[in-house]
């Protein structure tokens, strides 16, 4: 397991509400090679995002995270301790959220946001320290680095301000960068610029990326794996040009064919919506969480556990009917 | 395009509206012209989609087509009459909007029926229960979340209620402003489905604002695309899905993203420059951002000019021998 | 966390404030004192203003002078102090009333307009609502009551003209943050009328926020009418209200304390009810405390 930047087993994600508890995550295994992007897709409130937070242990303290197995970075950390978790956030792991109008302090100069963490986490010197972070800046595109140092945050435009954000990112020389939604706050034209840019950070780095999406589009434009995620677990896994020509899980061919495509789908057709609604995540589910809306369901699918088969390698797919679907 | 004798049902010609703004302390007010030189015909029947980033002037517009905004320049039709002439009585039975975020479009401490049957009840409508369970039973809503609150439901829900609600005094024109953009794509094909089917059920013209190019082509005739307060193309949706003429519509094409991996990582037609709404532009707005930029673009004022199919707002699209130029198709009228 | 699913997002107001240890006891002391206040006819063992001269400054029950009629004793003019102290609840609660009923009439009225509309109607109103904070209440007041008189509608009038500065400020931003929702465009859209949107519409976004700020003004007001009061501006005597009765027994404060200690402790109760309850509502209608 040498080249796994980060391998994870039986994630578990439990958070107290005033009604009972809510299990947003409820047993997800990940894992991604080194210099690979895994794109974790899914739609609001599959707990994709939750994922991603317990990884980098950002979760707030009333959240119960448990796993069976957590290595990141070749270190086994499982037996995690908040200490410990600290130590490789934004040195071996590094993340950029949604919004980057809200993740940059207003009061305080790029420079002074990019360089505050290395300087504390490597003990640089100001100057190496602004060495870096103009060096980053290059990195991620923004002209003229070394003048943008001393300016705020309001002088940027939202795409300029996620490239900052992405710079930030990488200041401790991060493997594993974790992205959530990085595009969706973004205009079209900007965001293909980003995940251009993402892409290209990551081979010339040699990054493991994560990004964490609910748009099938950027899946496509970037992943080189594909987890879809829903009501807290992973239905289905694949290689990305697997996964979008041969889709196994019935959701995951519910989520392709709800997208209408430009010159494909006849204008004005119906299109073929997935009915109701993800189900509600307080309290135990039995079965499969997708069979009241999946039109292949029967008897079977109320049955625990959901068995999960590989039907080729590298893929996975969690469903009773695997072999229904898949004829 | 031949027209008949009927007026269109949205006219809006020559619209201009500009923001008068502080943005610095003791530093002259500033103009944001918002929208500028637009205009806009919607057949009866027809539904016309309006493509732009943020900033475009999009949601100006739409205010405007309602007649919630008055334009400083130019004049709004509605089937004939202008807006300024109708009384709020007959303009709220002629044209409703939907809004893009279901959450922030009810006002969250009202229920359900109360949110829905509110136009009829404004107007002086019978019956207004009745009516509800009627328009709740047409979007598709269980009639047991007549009591529910907004907060009670999801988001399509809520985009479902948005919708009944602006129908129930059964308006001529709809005006969805990215009606799916918040919400999910299992959803969102719910929506669109729908709404689809509301169209045809009554008749109804549309506008449908987005960002989303896909939703667009599927449920519009024709496209307006708009940047930074003009509209640099019109084209009906084959047309310009087939053959973009200006710059800026090709680099939205090739930066929307198909579920499709084989198609790989979007082509950027578009320069980093972000699009400042507060400069002075003596030519083309665009043409700072421009790949296809030439020395006259700087300072040649853009008209909108007839392209093939296409009206277009670039003095350099069509240019034979041009760098990514489409193809000019034969023009059927000059 | 804006992942996790909105299921049912309104758990009333009810079940919250049951599981609030502060609204819980401040809700039932201020309770209790609100039925005192309404029972005092009843409940007042004595004519509150009745005077025997020749049962003058008897002591509290725990005192071996004390009389079994006058529980918490007499005050200087032989006035049953217990019962005195019941009506007391009754002006204090009386005036708190008054007082939010017209600042807060003044206070929402202003600070929705000016929160809606902004531009030059907010610059008028935020002009209002600094001149109103420079303003010293007390000395208002005195050159009022000069004017006026002291009585109890000239101390409603004059606070009630003061004190609706805080609801115009709370107000205003929570208008502010309103106006630009899309409901409000929808309504204007099916034609709902300005007076519709601001007050049949936006204010009941803001009950939560109002209810908060009743509870402090509520407080503050008491406080006032005891100070103002204590200082002649107020109630005029022999009406009883706790203010007055510190005030007259300053006199006696080092022979008979108990005089200035327990109205003081009454007012202290009510305030602190007050807080309780208002502090409390703070927290269950804020943001979700994680």
């Amino acid at each position: 397991m040498t080249d796994m930047m980060l391998d994870i087993k039986n994630l578990q994600v439990s958070i107290p509400t005033d009604r009972g508890t809510l299990n947003a995550v409820r047993g997800v295994d990940l894992s991604i090679s080194a210099g690979k992007t895994l794109c974790l897709v899914g739609e609001s409130g599959c707990g994709k995002s939750l994922t991603a937070t317990a990884i980098i242990g950002l979760l707030p303290r009333y959240a119960k995270v448990t796993t069976e197995r957590f290595a990141m970075a070749g270190q086994d950390l499982t037996a995690r301790t908040e200490a410990r978790l600290a130590k490789m956030r934004g040195r071996d792991v590094a993340m950029i959220f949604q919004d980057p109008t809200s993740t940059l302090n207003p009061t305080l100069t790029i420079g002074r946001q990019l360089t505050e963490g290395v300087m504390r986490a490597e003990r640089l010197s100001r100057k190496e320290a602004d060495a870096r972070a103009i060096e980053m800046l290059d990195r991620v595109g923004i002209a003229n680095p070394a003048a943008r140092l001393v300016q705020y945050p309001h002088g940027f435009s939202g795409g300029q301000r996620q490239r900052i954000m992405i710079a930030s990112a990488l200041m401790g020389r991060p493997k594993l960068l974790i992205a959530d939604e990085p595009t969706t706050a973004l205009d079209v034209t900007i965001q293909a610029q980003i995940l251009a840019l993402l892409d290209e950070l990551q081979s010339d780095l040699g990054l493991s990326l994560l990004l964490i999406t609910h748009d099938l589009g950027v899946v496509a434009s970037i992943a080189d794996e594909v987890a879809v995620m829903y009501a807290g677990r992973i239905a289905e896994r694949a290689p990305v040009k697997d996964l979008f020509r041969a889709p196994q899980h019935p959701y995951t061919r519910g989520l392709l064919a709800a997208i209408p495509v430009p010159g494909q789908t006849p204008r004005g057709s119906e299109l073929p919506a997935i009915p109701g609604r993800v189900p509600g995540l307080v309290g135990p589910l039995k079965g499969c969480a997708f069979r009241d809306r999946c039109s292949f369901a029967g008897e079977i699918c109320g049955q625990d556990p959901v068995p999960g088969h590989a039907p080729a390698p590298g893929r996975f797919v969690e469903c009773h009917k695997a072999a229904e679907v898949a004829a | 395009m031949t027209r008949s004798q009927t007026p269109p049902m949205i006219r809006m010609t020559g619209i201009r509206k500009a923001y008068r703004l502080h943005r610095k302390l003791f530093a002259p007010v500033e103009e944001l012209v918002a929208v500028n030189d637009l205009s806009l015909e919607v057949a009866a029947g027809e539904t016309v989609g309006l493509v732009g980033e943020s900033g475009c002037g999009k949601s100006t517009a739409v205010s405007i087509m309602l007649g919630l905004l008055k334009p400083d320049r130019g004049e709004v039709e509605i089937a004939g009459r202008k807006i300024g002439a109708l009384s709020v009585d007959e303009r709220v039975r002629l044209i409703q909007p939907v809004f893009q975020n279901p959450n922030a479009s009810l006002n969250p401490v009202k229920r359900i029926a109360s949110l829905i049957g509110q136009p009829l009840h404004l107007h002086g409508g019978e019956n207004v229960k009745a009516e509800v369970a009627r328009m709740l039973d047409l979007v598709g809503l269980p009639a047991r979340l007549a009591d529910a609150y907004p907060g009670e439901l999801s988001g399509g829900q809520r985009q479902r209620v948005a919708i009944a609600r602006a129908l129930i005094l059964k308006p001529r024109v709809l005006i969805c402003d990215e009606p799916t953009s918040a919400l999910d794509v299992s959803v969102q094909a719910q929506i669109i489905n729908l709404l689809l089917s509301l169209k045809s059920e009554f008749g109804l013209t549309m506008v449908f604002v987005s960002h989303n190019l896909a939703v667009v082509e599927h449920l519009a005739d024709r496209v307006a695309v708009m940047y930074l307060g003009q509209k640099v193309e019109e084209a009906p949706t084959d047309a310009l899905f087939d053959g973009a003429q200006h710059p800026y519509t090709k680099a939205l094409l090739a930066a929307t993203l198909l579920p499709d991996p084989e198609t790989g990582m979007p082509e950027q037609l578009i320069g980093a420059a972000p699009a400042d709404p507060f400069a002075t532009y003596a030519g083309c707005r665009f043409a700072p951002r421009c790949r296809e930029v030439q020395e006259s673009c700087h300072t040649t004022e853009q008209t909108l000019r007839r392209l093939g199919a296409s009206s277009v707002r670039c003095t350099i699209a069509g240019q034979k021998g041009r760098v990514g130029a489409a193809e000019p198709k034969p023009s059927g009228c000059s | 966390m804006s992942e996790i699913p909105v299921e049912t997002a309104r758990p009333g107001l009810w079940r919250k404030m049951r599981g609030n240890t502060g609204v819980l006891i401040g809700g039932t002391l201020l309770a209790l004192i609100v039925l005192i206040a309404i029972l005092a006819p009843v409940l007042a063992p004595h004519d509150p203003i009745a005077q025997d001269l020749t049962r003058r400054l008897l002591p509290p029950f725990w005192h071996d002078r004390s009389v079994p009629e006058h529980l918490l004793g007499t005050d200087h003019l032989g006035r049953d102090y217990l019962s005195r102290l019941i009506y007391g609840a009754r002006v204090s609660l009386g005036v708190g009333l008054g007082v939010i009923l017209v600042s807060g009439a003044i206070g929402i009225t202003l600070g929705l307009l000016a929160g809606y509309f902004g531009g030059k109607v907010d610059m008028l109103i935020s002009f209002a609502i600094t001149t109103r904070l420079s303003l010293p209440i007390v000395l208002v007041a005195l050159a009022a009551v000069a004017l006026g008189g002291a009585s109890l509608t000239t101390l409603i009038t004059v606070l009630g003209l003061l004190l609706w500065d805080r609801f115009a400020v709370v107000t205003r931003a929570a208008a502010q943050s309103l106006r630009h929702q899309e409901f409000i465009t929808g309504l204007r859209a099916i034609g709902a009328s300005r007076a519709r949107i601001l007050f049949l519409e936006i204010l009941p976004n803001m009950r939560a926020t109002i209810l908060v700020v009743v509870s402090l003004e509520v407080a503050n007001v008491i406080l006032l009418e005891a100070a103002l009061s204590f200082l002649g501006l107020g109630v005029r005597p022999p009406t009883p209200s706790w203010g007055l009765m510190i005030s007259e027994g300053r006199d006696n404060i080092l022979f008979d304390p108990w005089l200035i200690a327990l109205p003081g402790s009454a007012l202290c109760l009510l305030v602190l009810a007050v807080n309780l309850f208002g502090d409390g509502l703070r927290d269950i209608t804020g943001p979700a405390r994680k």
